[in-house]
């Protein structure tokens, strides 16, 4: 994985990881009308990253990501090889 | 700091009638967790290093000398 | 139902092998206090707790700790990759080996291979959030032996991030109890326990 991509996708996982908290934390917080606010915002955040990361290097979610040919979900590096 | 983005669609709103108490007088054979209320948050970087967007909640290792030293 | 996204929660990028600490690693992949427990045990108890807000918490921390089972995972493949054998005895991984080569199981540190007795989910959503609040406790004690345990930064900053989880997923099973109590009390829960329950 090349520097650019690696970075990119640090982003990402970045982005999501506020989403995640701030997830759990509405979960025993439902009425925190800020937090929702904060988490919309989140969730925009995380989804225009994605949308940058997946437009260069392929499907995050294979079910949600149209595919170029051949089969983009089977190539490149699976998470848990060494980036 | 972030834009006031409020969804446009409104749920159910009754189970935002009565808020929890911060903390209710407490009960023989209870145990009682306080609840944490939100200030602000990390920004996505620093949040993900910490292991949580939540500073009250950012309790790094070896921060007390004390607690942190295996005997 | 679970969609798998192709990135983990957190990096992890290990330069140099170390079949030592995978052996101890692994303890939180298959181990009483680890993250597969962890997963199994509150995706089971969500079943059958009375509020919303329990089953939500329950639901949405039992999915991250499967991207922690992943992590986990990782760390040990990373490890023992391209290891060979004499080494990977020297390092007190040959019982492993001949078992398993240089696949990833689930294995406490001892070698105990898992087993459900590590959970329980009773069904009574206050003895159930009681377990959740100590297994975070028992994640987060291993989390800081396994970090004493080890030296390499790229090791230790991913589990430096799982203790970290470990302290915020107890303070949310700690808000659920107390959500929980609050609707139970409303029918006076501890006085006669429902038979039949919804």
């Amino acid at each position: 994985m090349d520097q650019n991509q690696e970075n990119l996708l640090k982003e990402v996982m970045a982005a999501d990881f506020t989403v995640t908290d701030l997830m759990l934390y509405l979960d025993t917080h439902p009425c925190d009308q800020n937090a929702i606010a904060l988490y919309n915002y989140s969730v925009q955040r995380s989804l225009m990253l994605r949308q940058e990361y997946e437009r260069l290097y392929g499907p995050i979610i294979a079910q949600l990501t149209p595919s170029k040919f051949p089969w983009q979900w089977v190539q490149g590096e699976w998470p848990w090889e060494k980036l | 700091m972030y834009p006031n983005l409020h969804a446009g669609i409104t749920g159910k709103s009754d189970i935002c009638k009565t808020m929890p108490a911060v903390m209710p007088t407490p009960k023989l054979a209870h145990a009682y967790v306080p609840f944490q209320q939100l200030v602000c948050i990390y920004p996505p970087m620093k949040g993900l290093a910490a292991g949580t967007i939540f500073p009250e909640l950012d309790r790094p290792y070896g921060a007390d000398p004390e607690y942190t030293v295996d005997a | 139902m679970w969609v798998y996204e192709k990135k983990l929660e957190y990096p992890v990028k290990i330069k140099n092998p170390n079949p030592r600490m995978a052996k101890y690693i692994i303890t939180q992949y298959g181990g009483p206090d680890g993250e597969l427990a962890a997963s199994l045990r509150y995706l089971s108890q969500r079943f059958s707790m009375p509020t919303n807000e329990a089953r939500a918490i329950l639901n949405d921390i039992g999915t991250e700790e499967l991207a922690h089972l992943e992590i986990i995972g990782s760390i040990v493949h990373q490890l023992t990759k391209g290891v060979p054998a004499d080494i990977l005895e020297k390092e007190g991984l040959g019982a492993y080996y001949s078992d398993h080569d240089h696949a990833v199981y689930p294995v406490s540190a001892s070698g105990v291979p898992f087993t459900a007795a590590y959970l329980q989910s009773k069904g009574d959503p206050i003895a159930d959030l009681y377990e959740d609040l100590a297994a975070e406790q028992k994640a987060r004690a291993t989390y800081e032996n396994l970090i004493n345990l080890a030296d390499d930064p790229d090791v230790i900053e991913p589990l430096k991030f799982l203790r970290a989880r470990e302290i915020v997923h107890f303070q949310r099973f700690g808000e659920a109890l107390r959500i929980v109590e609050d609707k139970l009390n409303e029918k006076k829960f501890y006085i006669t326990k429902p038979i039949n329950k919804a």
